[in-house]
């Protein structure tokens, strides 16, 4: 959002202007306490990188106290580096990434950066060369996209806070004020302002700057004469000085002087009377405005958005704020308009300290009225309210409360959410509608997964994720696939009408050689902010901008709805496409590989078993979809859902009911249309080594098919069979299983099951099912102690080959324990294997070594255990990894 | 102790403890363990020596090994059918083994404190999740 005012502080050297900046910078950055030579301050000259919630945020005009020099250490003295990133991490250290080389990495080159840690101490840490994707924590520091001298950085560790200089041949000395609020004030330097009247310059609540005073002073404006008069005197600023030097206060007393015209006056009082609240008297600097705009403007020069000042050192920060709010409340018990009025001049910092519910009241008040930039700028203020409000809700877990409250909040039944979706113009729809789309992607409606109440909203009748919408532009006229989008009042959903496929109904009466096609639409209904993936390529002037990495673009349904807006098309005209934040674009295909260390892509492979191809699979959809005619069909759709969920996956989403539905969904979907697909297979040509393109070969062709199919019906009919064995078992003694039927049911869930079924079949394994007694006793025989039989409350154990398990377990209980036990085997096996090899007795005291302490064992039974109870889908035994370890650290002694 | 006793259980021990020579040196065990169709051979080195462990409960019977089993009794014939020295020690019947009567009482002590001292079996249990 633009900012309502033009409030940025212009650099100041020796020769400054006679206006109201360079007072207000003189006032702010002048010299503290005493006097000093030579110094240059402006903060406007500096960049900091702080952290918030976790987040590297780069910022202009924010200043820490301290001079630089002492409380902040010089990057230059890690090197004359050019500095590519910056990173600060809350635990109080800062990272640099300098010094680019080109690395290869499986035949593809890569940029890798060394990478410099400075701890807070100032000890710098190991420097290494990490890859790209190394650089998570990448902090924004990208300075017009170039790479900045480690001279102008300087690291203050006490504040993890990093400041930048612009350009360090500006000043010899960085002074940050200390942040007590006092200032040397020496008369030399102010008195060149000294009784003098200044046109304060800028732009006001109607949208008007001070420029076209000077316009009308030249006679060639038509604005109206006696307004254009009120607007000068509203923008003088009267300087009055003291001619005596000395310490003063850099907050100023405010006071209304209604003896005086109603002057709106600034007094900087000396600092031994700075507490002093007589009117009038020892002040060094008066400043006497003809309007609380013209007032409040100089405040926000240099006092809150880009304050200098550490407010809790300053003394008299409370009588300061005490007079402003004093001034607000003046003038906010007055109209609407009047109130709207103040809040245009409100500096954002103020704005979002307002009491919430407060400005929620004002948002409706201003709704109710004809909403327009023409006189009062409301849809400013409209923006500006929302934005205050959103900043309230910092934690982000509560941006769903936002969304919902614009939703509940109501005028004539109409949402807040619609209402300020139909009186925003141009711009400010343009910004309102990407302001929904930051907020939703930082709230839960964006996640695919159960708990999104706007996925599930409208029950069988919801729209699918991914949603067949296309646009292209041609000649200037922009086009899409909807055929209708309107929102309902009531229900506040959205319905839209989308070509889904063409029909050929044979051939028109003016040309037997063309047949005619008839569009068939489908309707959907969507929640306001339910998640829609759109494909990109068929979508290359949609608010994309010149990105074009990513396969899809996820966007709340209400984007799409302003899409369908004319004016929204028009504004695109005229403003041009904006990009997007980066993390709304699902990443290509291509990517996948890049994304192999993600440990979550185990899910995927889960998900789809077959691993391997994968990315063949999704790169073959991908060139697929680009083949002509596709998109259009069901077949079409089906494939882009299905690559969708696959790029959802690899970018490292949680498999979660509501994905895994999805995909499952969409993988059966495509196998419907398995003759379809068979046939534009033939088409697909992929790249060969030797940069020639080549066709699937036949195999390729079945593994693609099967990794579809796999994704879809191997899993859950492998479970069903699994529950009808657990029930046919339920309730009776488990002595009386056949090694077969144990075998073949613990079948076809993981790879470990399989092989403890395997050495079940082979007679590797044995294992006997005794009653309690038997049990114990055997445990007894085989060394075990009687202690350890009570606290460990043994359920089953393995000793070598043999296994021994309680007969009174339920069956699940016991095919679980299987698993356990026969790891606990496999382990043996092979170390046996190992170890009849060995030549020397170090070499087998190594091999024993390879197979870790008690933890490891038991890591590894337990695991493995695990994954089989998931994969049979009756639950797991610990809810958590990190449960299931505690058990095993607690329970069993590291070695044995 | 006989030598070659001490250097058949030396061997088992190996088998089962590895802490000593690799089987490239064994003697008495190594046609065992190589022609044996007893996929697990191991199983009936592990039985025997639990047994003689003078400190493992439950077994206290250290005259007879009772057959717990049923296929115990074909895994020793494998064992006595391709070790010779452990006919020196042992007798195989048809469902126990037993000690040779050439092993002097005296020995037989000896032995069992040997394998007392130097026969440490680990098992793997499954401790039961706590509530």
């Amino acid at each position: 959002m633009e900012d309502t005012n033009n409030m940025m502080v212009t650099s100041v050297g020796n020769d400054f202007g006679v206006d109201a900046k360079s007072l207000a910078n003189l006032i702010a950055y002048g010299t503290p306490y005493k006097p000093k030579p030579n110094v240059a301050i402006d903060r406007s000259l500096l960049h900091t990188l702080t952290i918030e919630n976790g987040i590297t945020v780069w910022t202009e005009n924010i200043i820490e106290k301290e001079t630089i020099g002492s409380g902040f250490i010089s990057l230059s003295q890690l090197g004359n580096y050019d500095i590519f990133y910056v990173s600060l991490h809350e635990s109080g250290y800062m990272r640099i990434y300098v010094d680019p080389q080109e690395f290869t990495v499986n035949d593809e080159v890569q940029i890798w950066y060394r990478r410099l840690s400075l701890t807070a101490g100032g000890i710098l840490i190991q420097p290494e060369y990490v890859p790209p994707e190394n650089i998570t924590e990448f902090s924004g520091l990208d300075i017009d996209g170039e790479s900045i001298s480690a001279e102008r950085l300087y690291y203050g560790a006490t504040w993890n806070t990093i400041v930048y200089i612009n350009d360090i041949t500006d000043f010899n000395e960085v002074i940050i004020s200390d942040g007590t609020c006092s200032l040397y004030y020496n008369y030399e330097e102010f008195k060149v302002f000294n009784k003098r009247t200044i046109n304060l310059d800028f732009t006001d609540h109607e949208g008007y700057g001070a420029g076209f005073i000077e316009q009308w002073g030249k006679g060639t404006t038509d604005f109206d004469r006696t307004k254009t008069a009120k607007d000068i005197i509203k923008r003088q600023m009267k300087v009055i000085l003291s001619d005596r030097s000395g310490s003063i206060s850099q907050l100023p007393m405010i006071r209304l002087s209604r003896l005086n015209n109603n002057q709106y006056v600034l007094e900087y009082k000396y600092e031994e009377q700075a507490m002093c609240k007589i009117p009038d008297s020892d002040w060094a600097i008066k400043l006497e405005f003809q309007s609380y705009q013209g007032l409040l403007y100089f405040l926000n020069l240099y006092y809150f958005n880009n304050s200098p000042f550490n407010t809790n050192a300053c003394r008299y920060e409370a009588l300061f704020l005490n007079d402003y709010d004093s001034l607000l409340a003046l003038n906010l018990r007055a109209t609407t308009e009047e109130q709207l009025t103040i809040l245009y001049y409100l500096p954002y910092d103020v704005l979002i300290n307002q009491n919430p519910i407060d400005l929620w009241h004002i948002l409706g008040k201003a709704l109710r009225r004809k909403v327009s930039n023409n006189g009062l700028n409301i849809e400013d203020i409209l923006l500006s309210i929302l934005r205050a409000i959103v900043y309230n809700l910092r934690i982000k877990t509560t941006y769903e409360a936002f969304l919902n409250a614009l939703l509940t909040k109501r005028i004539n039944n109409k949402s807040y959410l619609y209402l300020l979706f139909d009186k925003l113009n141009n711009d400010r729809f343009r910004t309102y509608i990407h302001f929904l789309w930051q907020i939703w992607s930082d709230s839960a409606y964006s996640k695919i997964d159960d708990d999104n109440t706007a996925l599930t909203h409208g029950g069988d009748n919801a729209g699918p994720i991914v949603v067949p919408y296309t646009s292209n532009k041609t000649i200037g006229i922009y086009n899409t696939s909807a055929r209708d989008a309107k929102y309902n009042t009531d229900s506040d959903e959205i319905n839209i009408e989308l070509v889904v496929d063409y029909e050929d109904i044979g051939t028109g009466n003016y040309d037997e050689f063309h047949s005619v096609e008839q569009a068939i639409t489908a309707k959907y209904t969507f929640h306001p902010f339910s998640p829609l993936a759109i494909i990109n390529n068929e979508n290359p002037k949609f608010i994309y901008g010149t990105s074009q990495e990513g396969q899809f673009t996820l966007l709340p349904a209400i984007v799409l709805l302003a899409n369908e807006e004319s004016k929204f098309w028009s504004n695109l005209i005229t403003a041009g496409e904006y990009a997007i934040d980066i993390a709304t674009t699902l990443s290509g295909v291509g990517n996948i590989l890049k994304f192999r260390h993600l440990a979550k892509l185990s899910l995927l492979q889960k998900a789809v078993k077959i691993g391997g191809y994968i990315e063949m699979t999704s790169g073959t959809i991908n060139a697929l979809l680009k083949l002509s005619g596709l998109n259009d069909t069901k077949f079409g759709q089906a494939l882009s859902e299905y690559l969708f969920y696959l790029e959802l996956l690899s970018l490292g989403a949680e498999l979660s009911n509501a994905i895994e539905k999805g995909l499952k969904k969409a993988a059966g979907d495509v196998l419907k249309h398995e003759d379809d697909f068979i046939k534009h297979l033939d088409e697909v040509e992929v790249d060969a080594p030797n940069g020639q393109k080549r066709k699937l070969t036949e195999e390729e062709k079945i593994k693609i098919i099967e990794d579809i199919g796999s994704a879809t019906d191997v899993k859950p009919k492998r479970q069903l069979q699994y529950k009808n064995f657990i029930k046919k078992w339920k309730g009776k003694s488990i002595a009386n299983l056949s090694r077969e039927e144990i075998a073949d049911n613990l079948k076809g869930f993981t790879e470990q099951a399989n092989r403890v079924a395997k050495i079940i079949e082979d007679g590797k394994m044995e294992f006997y099912i005794l009653d309690e007694e038997a049990f114990k006793n055997k445990y007894l025989q085989l060394g075990g102690k009687e202690g350890d039989y009570k606290k460990y409350k043994i359920e089953a154990f393995s000793s070598g080959r043999e296994n021994y398990f309680r007969s009174d377990k339920p069956i699940e209980k016991f095919m679980s324990e299987l698993v356990h036990e026969g790891t606990h085997t496999l382990d043996n096996i092979k170390m046996d294997a190992l170890i009849e090899k060995a030549k020397t007795l170090d070499e087998m005291l190594k091999i024993e070594k390879q197979f870790g302490n008690q933890w490891s064992f038991e890591k590894r039974a337990y695991f493995h255990e695990r994954s089989f109870q998931e994969a049979t889908g009756l639950g797991t035994e610990y809810k958590t990894i990190e449960k299931m370890l505690e058990h095993i650290f607690k329970v069993y002694p590291k070695h044995y | 102790m006989k030598i070659e006793t001490k250097e058949l259980f030396d061997e088992m021990l190996t088998y089962k403890r590895r802490n000593s020579l690799p089987k490239l040196y064994m003697k008495h065990l190594l046609e065992a363990l190589e022609k044996s169709v007893d996929d697990n051979f191991s199983i009936s080195i592990t039985r025997l020596l639990n047994w003689i462990k003078k400190s493992n409960r439950n077994s206290v019977n250290k005259d007879t090994y009772e057959f717990y089993h049923e296929s115990d009794n074909g895994r020793y014939q494998q064992l006595f059918k391709y070790c010779t020295a452990i006919h020196n020690v042992f007798v195989l019947n048809e469902n126990s083994i037993i000690w040779q009567e050439s092993v002097s009482e005296e020995e037989k002590l000896e032995i069992l404190d040997y394998i007392d001292k130097n026969y440490d079996w680990k098992m793997r249990v499954r401790a039961r999740k706590k509530k």
